[in-house]
């Protein structure tokens, strides 16, 4: 069973994601071994690392999408998965920076590295084809259904990694005078990201009802509402009894809320995957845009 | 509190279940069970529940609004729901039943003189469809539907070969192969056949520079005869005394449910729509007539088998101008296959089909049998638009029952508009650009979005609005967020 095809990078733009990565990892592994060095100069060349990862992969998403002609059409190019975590690439890199100044979070490397592991398949897994905007996507309600998802993901994809900390190594103070702890860290992140996962499938489900019913009770549509459902059972947590006496539950909840949400982003491939294997019958899905018309 | 993850963790549980049966409407009917019901209306409680134990709610107002909002929106679902919409149905609107759910095929006027219609269909899981009501007072008419096509940035049809080949897995797949449409040969290999073929494209036929109607006859032995003729009886007899007569010109062909053609305007219900056709009677001394039905301008009709002799007919007619106006300059085109070998040639007709991306031929020219044909990866030749659809559109008028115009409305996918209770959406163009209309109804539709505002608003409020409120007052380090 093969998931997904490895393949060697392809044109200009295949080299602007490939630099936009290599950008990326060199400033993880700068970060990550500034503490070691104990040179700050490391710690904003890693940010300036970060800025350059984040301009080649911004670079390479709008020539896409101007080749492609959907900001001719009035759309952003996100209507492939290619072009989605081109987007999530570029846009780690700002991310970080709030992340940072706004939420007093330590780890840039993690960012760094969340980055080379978004612009990996759009160097060597998935091509880019230029497709125009069929008309199923063509709405005022695709942009920000898109975006308000994707940055929502990033985000609460962060606090996991924070959780993910918490499960390990325990709920501890933090190492930084001034910064968060992973708990806080999870729990700030989670609080600024499921605001946005909720308007994302909120504007789905609109989306859904102008093609007749607002909620369709497609397979990817389940897979949303379970994670959404998980993510608000994490934010109840902290005020059960059980949260409060086990502390490493919400960070559970949470690293599984994380999860569903890849399985969400990641489910037509899967399901493809799945039903080669004979485990699951052919799904038809509102979310297969590049052959709907 | 224990209770809301405990809630909401069953849900969620349910949902992954659902993700793994077969269908939409499965998961539907999974998720609309009485049991489901009640836990539904546990979770709307819970969330009110939610909301009147907050405390402080001076500081907690966006906490309170989500719960709120979240419990107008389960409680509009559940009305609106189809055991609700039922339950409605058998108490206070026994006399004006709501349909929740259904969808209308408008037929363009073009097509047929007395489009208006009213009747709402809903097809079942075996595909058959039944009528389910009518629209409250008022019907809808299609005076027009087109697709619109992004420009093409070479050529605007392509022309291609499509066969299946079975993959190592022993599935089949059909993969299209180019090939050059300027007149050049190019070769081509059929699966299990051992000679090799060349093709090419070597004429063009505009419809919009045909004035009559076109029968273009193509013999097995590969003599193309193309005439014009005029409305019947012409007859046309060939070299090898092939009389061929037009029996009937038809305009528009509707066809009926018993598999017969008559004139769509005369076709009751929901025909699927042949555009201009002809009968042809086919005789030759000393064999009884053929008559067949000959319909187009698009698609060739391959008449070999029973009747041996017969050859391929096609009919190019000139449409209706409004039909015509955005349709210009789909061609038909004439390929050659040319045998390497011996360089023995055949020579046949293919032409674009209204309302499709591509036109396919299968061509029985290599091939003796079906079961050849077949073994041979089942090869087409097709004229594929080189272009992507941009978007469908069709012009929709509101009717009141004497015909009178209330309203007008452009309908393009995702753009749906409200009349009467109900909201029409464009699903997707049937055959020969036959709008399918999404009617669902609105009742709840507002409280459930009103439900998203408060929803959105109360978690945006609660997690951003008042966090920097409180940062920008405070400072950064008293931040909650």
């Amino acid at each position: 069973m093969m998931l997904l095809a490895i393949h060697s990078p392809q044109g200009e733009l295949g080299y602007l994601c490939l630099a936009a990565m290599i950008f990326y990892v060199l400033a993880a592994m700068l970060h990550a071994s500034s503490p070691l060095l104990a040179k700050s100069k490391l710690v904003s060349l890693s940010w300036g690392l970060m800025a350059g990862g984040c301009v080649c992969a911004l670079l390479a998403w709008v020539w896409h999408g101007t080749e492609s002609g959907a900001f001719a059409a009035g759309y952003a190019p996100l209507k492939s998965m290619y072009e989605v975590m081109l987007l999530m690439t570029w846009m780690i890199a700002p991310l970080a920076a709030l992340f940072r100044w706004g939420l007093r979070l330590r780890g840039l490397w993690i960012d760094a590295l969340l980055g080379a592991v978004l612009a990996f398949p759009t160097v060597f897994i998935f091509q880019s084809e230029p497709q125009q905007v069929v008309p199923a996507l063509q709405t005022h309600l695709f942009i920000p259904h898109v975006i308000a998802y994707l940055i929502g993901y990033l985000i609460v994809f962060r606090s996991a990694i924070a959780a993910g900390e918490v499960v390990i190594l325990g709920v501890r103070p933090p190492r930084t005078l001034g910064m968060r702890s992973a708990q806080e860290a999870s729990r700030a992140l989670l609080r600024l990201g499921f605001p946005l996962i909720t308007l994302g499938m909120l504007l789905g489900s609109l989306w859904a009802q102008v093609r007749g019913d607002w909620w369709g009770w497609d397979a990817k549509e389940q897979w949303s509402l379970v994670t959404w459902l998980i993510l608000a059972a994490a934010l109840h947590v902290p005020y059960t009894t059980l949260g409060k006496k086990f502390r490493r539950v919400m960070a559970i909840f949470v690293l599984l809320g994380a999860f569903t949400m890849i399985v969400t982003l990641f489910w037509s491939q899967i399901a493809s995957a799945l039903t080669e294997a004979g485990w699951l019958a052919k799904q038809d899905s509102y979310h297969v845009y590049s052959t709907k018309k | 509190m224990h209770a809301t993850l405990v809630v909401l963790l069953g849900l969620a549980g349910v949902c992954v279940y659902s993700v793994f049966l077969d269908s939409d409407d499965l998961r539907a009917e999974l998720m609309n069970t009485t049991a489901m019901a009640v836990v539904w209306g546990v979770l709307g409680g819970g969330l009110l529940v939610g909301a009147a134990m907050i405390r402080n709610a001076r500081r907690n107002w966006p906490t309170i609004l989500a719960h709120l909002g979240g419990a107008m929106i389960l409680a509009a679902a559940m009305i609106s729901s189809k055991a609700g919409i039922n339950l409605l149905n058998d108490t206070i609107r026994k006399d004006n039943p709501i349909i929740r759910d259904a969808q209308m095929q408008l037929v363009p006027k073009a097509f047929m003189s007395n489009a208006a219609t009213g009747d709402l269909y809903w097809s079942d899981e075996a595909g058959k469809t039944k009528l389910v009501g009518l629209l409250p007072g008022f019907k809808l008419r299609c005076n027009s539907a087109r697709m619109d096509y992004y420009s093409a940035k070479n050529d605007r049809w392509r022309f291609v070969l499509e066969m299946a080949e079975t993959s190592s897995e022993g599935e089949k797949q059909r993969t299209q192969t180019t090939l050059p449409n300027d007149g050049r040969f190019a070769t081509i290999r059929f699966p299990g056949v051992e000679q090799e073929w060349e093709c090419a494209l070597v004429e063009y036929l505009d419809p919009n520079s045909v004035e009559k109607a076109t029968l273009v006859i193509a013999h097995p032995q590969g003599k193309i005869i193309k005439t014009t003729i005029s409305k019947y009886p012409t007859i046309l007899v060939d070299e090898d005394g092939l009389e061929v007569r037009e029996i009937t010109a038809y305009s528009h062909l509707g066809k009926m449910a018993d598999g017969t053609f008559a004139e769509a305007k005369s076709a009751p219900g929901r025909p699927a729509l042949w555009n201009p056709a002809s009968e042809v009677e086919f005789s030759r001394e000393g064999t009884p007539p053929y008559r067949a039905m000959v319909h187009n301008p698009a698609n060739a009709v391959l008449l070999r088998g029973q009747q041996n002799n017969i050859p391929l007919v096609m009919v190019l007619r000139p449409r209706p101008e409004e039909v015509l106006a955005n349709r210009l300059g789909e061609p038909a085109a004439r390929i050659v296959f040319r045998r390497k070998e011996d360089k023995q040639e055949w020579s046949n007709w293919i032409a674009a089909r209204v309302g499709e991306d591509s036109a396919v031929i299968p061509f029985a020219i290599a091939f003796q049998s079906e079961k050849e044909f077949e073994s041979a990866g089942s090869p087409l030749l097709a004229l594929v638009r080189n272009q992507s659809i941009k978007r469908y559109v069709a012009d929709v008028s509101v009717l009141d029952p004497n015909g009178k115009e209330l309203a007008r409305h452009e309908l393009i996918l995702n753009y749906p508009f409200r009349h009467g209770g109900y909201e029409f959406s464009l699903q997707y163009f049937a055959e020969d650009e036959v709008p399918i209309i999404r009617v669902s109804t609105t009742m709840g539709l507002d409280a459930i979005y009103l439900g998203y505002v408060l929803l959105v608003g109360g978690l945006f409020g609660g997690m951003w609005i008042l966090p920097l409120w409180r940062w920008s007052r405070r400072g950064p380090k008293e931040d909650t967020a």
